[in-house]
C-alpha cells in the first residue's frame, strides 16, 4: 500500500495543483456576485484542502517505512482487466446509444457471461442473454413507465 | 404495497451475495419517479429494512455474508447451519432483526423533531461545523487511513460544485457540457460507486477462481428434527438480553453520522461474548451470537435516519442515496423538513413501522425461497446485474449521458475500492456538498468582516473542537497508518 500511496498521492498533488491554476480558473468565475461571495471560492478552499491532503499522504508515506510483506493493491493484471472491462462497457454503451436497449442488452449480457463461464452452459447463456435484456426492459416499461431506449 | 415490495426485493437482494441494500437502493431509486413520495421512499426505506436481514441469509448458508454489516452473523451463523441449525439461525437473526429495527425506530420517532428543533436554532456558521464535523467523523469512521478518507471526503464534496453556482447561475467545471449545469446527477454516480463497481470487483474475483469451492448448506433437508428448524419462546426470551443490549448499540452508533452497521455488529458481537456465561461457544454455533449482531445491524438502519431528519446529515450510506431520492421529489432533507412536510415525515414514521411487519411476515414466509438465492450462478447473475445498472441510470433524465456518467464513476469506484479511498465517504462528501457550500458562502458574507465573532458562537466552537479531537483521536488510534 505504501508504494501505491505515494503514487497516488504524487498523482492527486499534480491533479491539485492543475485544478488550483489552471482548470478552475478556466472553468469558474471569480467575480463576487451580489451576495459578495465568488464563485470560484469554494471550489478553491476545497482543491486546496485535497492538494494538502494528498501531499500529506506521499509525504507520510516516505517518511514511514512498510512492511516487507504488504502486498500491492493494484497489480498488471487488474490493469489488463478494467481496461478490458471498460472496453467492453464503452462498447456496450455504444450499442445500446445505436441499436437499443434489448439488442445492445442481448451483445451485454452475452459478452459479460461469455467471458465469466466460457461455453460451457450454451443453453443459459442464449437464454439469459436474449430473456433478461426482454425481461428489464418490460419491466421498466410496464411497471415504472420509463421507456428505456 | 411499495414497502412490501421494498422489503421483498431488500430480502432478495441481500440473500445475494455480493449485492447488498445500498446498492439496490441506488438502482431503485429512479424507479421512483414515477411514483409519489410517500411511496417511493416506503419502496426504498423497505429495500433497506430488507437488505439488511436478507444479507443474514447467504452469511449463515454460505459463509460469506450477502451485505458487510453481516459479517459476525457468519461466525456462529454458519457453525450452526454445519449443524443442522440453519433454520434456526435464519429464524433467530430474522427475530433479532425485526426487535432491533422496531426499537431504533421508537427512538428515532421520538428523537427526530426534538434534534430538528435545535438544529432550525442554528445558523450557516454553526451548520458549517456540524458538517464539517460529519465528514469528519464519516471520513475516520471508513477504511483504513483518515487522510484517504478526507481525501475521498473532499474529492466528493468538490464534484458536488459541477453546475451552475447557486449564486450568480453562471456554469461552475462543465466542461461545455450541457447536461453538466445542473451538477452531476448523485443518481448514476452512486449507482457506478456503488453498484457497478461492486460488480466489476466481483466477476474479477470470479475470474480468478475466488469463488470457487463455496459450500451451501441445506437449511431444508427432510431429516433435519423439527426443533432445529424452529425458534422457541424460551430460546428467544434467553436472547432478549443481548438483543436489547445490542438494539441500544445499534441505535447509538446509527445516530452517528458514519458508516456504522458493520462496527455496531462487531461491537454488539463482542459484547454480547464478554457477557456470556458460556464465551466460549461463541464462533461455534451460539444462537447469541447470530441475535447479537442482526439486532444491532438493524437497529442502525433506523436511527441512521435521526441526523438525516433532523440535520440533513445521512447517517450512512444509504441514508446519503435516500438523500437523492428525498430531492427527486421535491423534498429537503433536514430540519425543515417537519415544518415544511410534516405529512411525509409522519408517513414516513408509518411506513418504518409497517416496514418491521413486512419484514417480519415476507422474511418468514418467504425464508425457504431466499435461501434458495444463494444458489443462483454469479456467471449469469452479474452480467443480469449489470444490464439494471444501466437501465438505472438512464432512468435518471432519460439520457445516455446519465449513463456514460455512472460508467465513468463505476471505473473510478473500482481503483478506489482497489486503494482503499472510501467510496462510501466520498458519495456522502458529494451528497453533503452543496448544503456544505450554501452554508460555508453564508458564514463568509456574515462574518468576513468580523471573523473574530465566531469565536464567541459556543455551538460552532464546540464542533470545531469536536472536529479537532475527533481528528487527533483517529490518527492516534490508527497509528503511522493514517498519518
Amino acid at each position: 500500500m505504501r508504494r501505491a500511496d505515494i503514487v497516488v498521492g504524487l498523482l492527486l498533488t499534480l491533479f491539485g495543483l492543475v485544478s488550483l491554476f489552471a482548470i478552475i480558473p478556466a472553468q469558474v468565475g471569480s467575480a463576487a456576485g451580489d451576495a459578495g461571495v465568488a464563485p470560484d471560492l469554494f471550489p478553491l478552499v476545497l482543491m486546496s484542502l485535497l492538494t494538502g491532503l494528498a501531499v500529506l499522504l506521499w509525504v507520510s508515506r516516505l517518511v514511514h517505512h512498510a512492511k516487507a510483506d504488504e502486498p500491492a493493491p493494484l497489480r498488471p493484471e487488474d490493469f489488463f482487466y478494467i481496461l478490458a472491462a471498460s472496453i467492453v462497457l464503452a462498447a456496450s454503451f455504444l450499442a445500446i446509444t445505436h441499436l437499443g436497449f434489448i439488442a445492445g442488452g442481448v451483445l451485454t449480457v452475452a459478452v459479460a457471461m461469455l467471458a465469466m463461464e466460457g461455453r460451457h452452459h450454451p443453453l443459459r447463456l442464449v437464454a439469459t442473454s436474449l430473456l433478461a435484456p426482454l425481461a428489464v426492459f418490460a419491466f421498466f416499461r410496464y411497471l415504472f413507465s420509463i421507456l428505456l431506449p | 404495497m411499495f414497502m412490501a415490495a421494498g422489503v421483498f426485493t431488500g430480502i432478495l437482494v441481500g440473500a445475494i451475495p455480493g449485492l447488498n441494500a445500498p446498492m439496490a437502493i441506488a438502482i431503485a431509486v429512479p424507479l421512483t419517479y414515477s411514483m409519489d413520495a410517500i411511496a417511493g421512499i416506503a419502496f426504498l426505506i423497505g429495500i433497506m429494512k430488507g437488505g439488511t436481514f436478507g444479507g443474514s441469509i447467504t452469511a449463515i448458508l454460505l459463509n460469506t455474508p450477502g451485505s458487510p454489516e453481516a459479517t459476525s452473523t457468519a461466525f456462529d451463523g454458519y457453525p450452526l447451519a454445519r449443524q443442522g441449525k440453519g433454520l434456526k439461525a435464519m429464524k433467530m437473526a430474522l427475530y433479532a432483526s425485526v426487535t432491533g429495527d422496531t426499537f431504533s425506530d421508537i427512538v428515532l420517532f421520538t428523537v427526530a423533531a426534538p434534534l430538528a428543533l435545535l438544529a432550525l436554532r442554528m445558523g450557516p456558521a454553526e451548520m458549517t461545523a456540524v458538517l464539517m464535523f460529519a465528514l469528519t467523523i464519516v471520513a475516520g469512521l471508513s477504511g483504513q487511513s483518515l487522510v484517504r478518507g478526507l481525501i475521498a471526503a473532499v474529492l466528493g464534496a468538490f464534484l458536488s460544485t459541477v453546475g451552475l453556482d447557486i449564486a450568480t447561475a453562471e456554469p461552475r467545471l462543465t466542461f461545455g457540457f450541457v447536461e453538466l449545469e445542473d451538477g452531476i446527477p448523485i443518481i448514476p454516480l452512486t449507482i457506478g460507486l456503488l453498484a457497478l463497481s461492486e460488480v466489476l470487483i466481483q466477476i474479477e474475483r470470479y475470474l480468478h477462481a475466488d469463488s470457487a469451492g463455496r459450500r451451501v448448506v441445506d437449511a431444508f433437508a427432510q431429516d433435519i428434527p423439527r426443533e432445529n428448524k424452529t425458534v422457541t419462546w424460551q430460546e428467544y426470551k434467553r436472547c432478549s438480553r443481548t438483543i436489547v443490549r445490542s438494539s441500544l448499540i445499534g441505535t447509538g452508533i446509527g445516530a452517528l453520522p458514519g458508516i456504522g452497521a458493520i462496527v455496531a455488529g462487531f461491537m454488539s458481537y463482542a459484547a454480547a461474548k464478554r457477557a456470556s456465561k458460556h464465551p466460549e461457544r461463541f464462533g461455534k454455533g451460539e444462537l447469541e451470537g447470530v441475535a447479537a449482531t442482526e439486532a444491532a445491524n438493524s437497529a442502525v438502519s433506523g436511527a441512521n435516519l435521526i441526523p438525516l431528519l433532523a440535520i440533513g446529515v445521512p447517517g450512512s450510506l444509504s441514508a446519503a442515496i435516500l438523500i437523492g431520492a428525498f430531492l427527486i421529489h421535491g423534498v429537503d432533507p433536514g430540519p425543515l423538513i417537519f415544518k415544511n412536510s410534516p405529512q411525509l415525515v409522519y408517513g414516513i414514521f408509518a411506513i418504518m413501522a409497517a416496514g418491521n411487519l413486512f419484514n417480519l411476515v415476507i422474511g418468514g414466509i418467504g425464508l425457504r425461497f431466499f435461501a434458495l438465492l444463494v444458489k443462483v450462478p454469479l456467471g449469469m447473475l452479474h452480467p443480469i446485474i449489470v444490464l439494471l445498472c444501466i437501465a438505472g441510470a438512464f432512468a435518471n433524465g432519460s439520457t445516455m449521458f446519465s449513463v456514460g456518467i455512472m460508467l465513468v464513476f463505476a471505473v473510478l469506484g473500482y481503483f478506489m475500492r482497489k486503494l482503499d479511498f472510501s467510496f462510501a465517504t466520498f458519495i456522502v462528501g458529494f451528497a453533503l456538498g452543496e448544503s456544505f457550500e450554501v452554508f460555508f458562502r453564508q458564514t463568509v458574507t456574515l462574518f468576513a468582516d468580523r471573523p473574530a465573532e465566531l469565536l464567541s458562537r459556543p455551538i460552532v466552537m464546540a464542533f470545531v473542537a469536536l472536529t479537532l479531537w475527533s481528528l487527533w483521536r483517529t490518527s492516534r488510534r490508527r497509528g503511522s497508518a493514517a498519518a
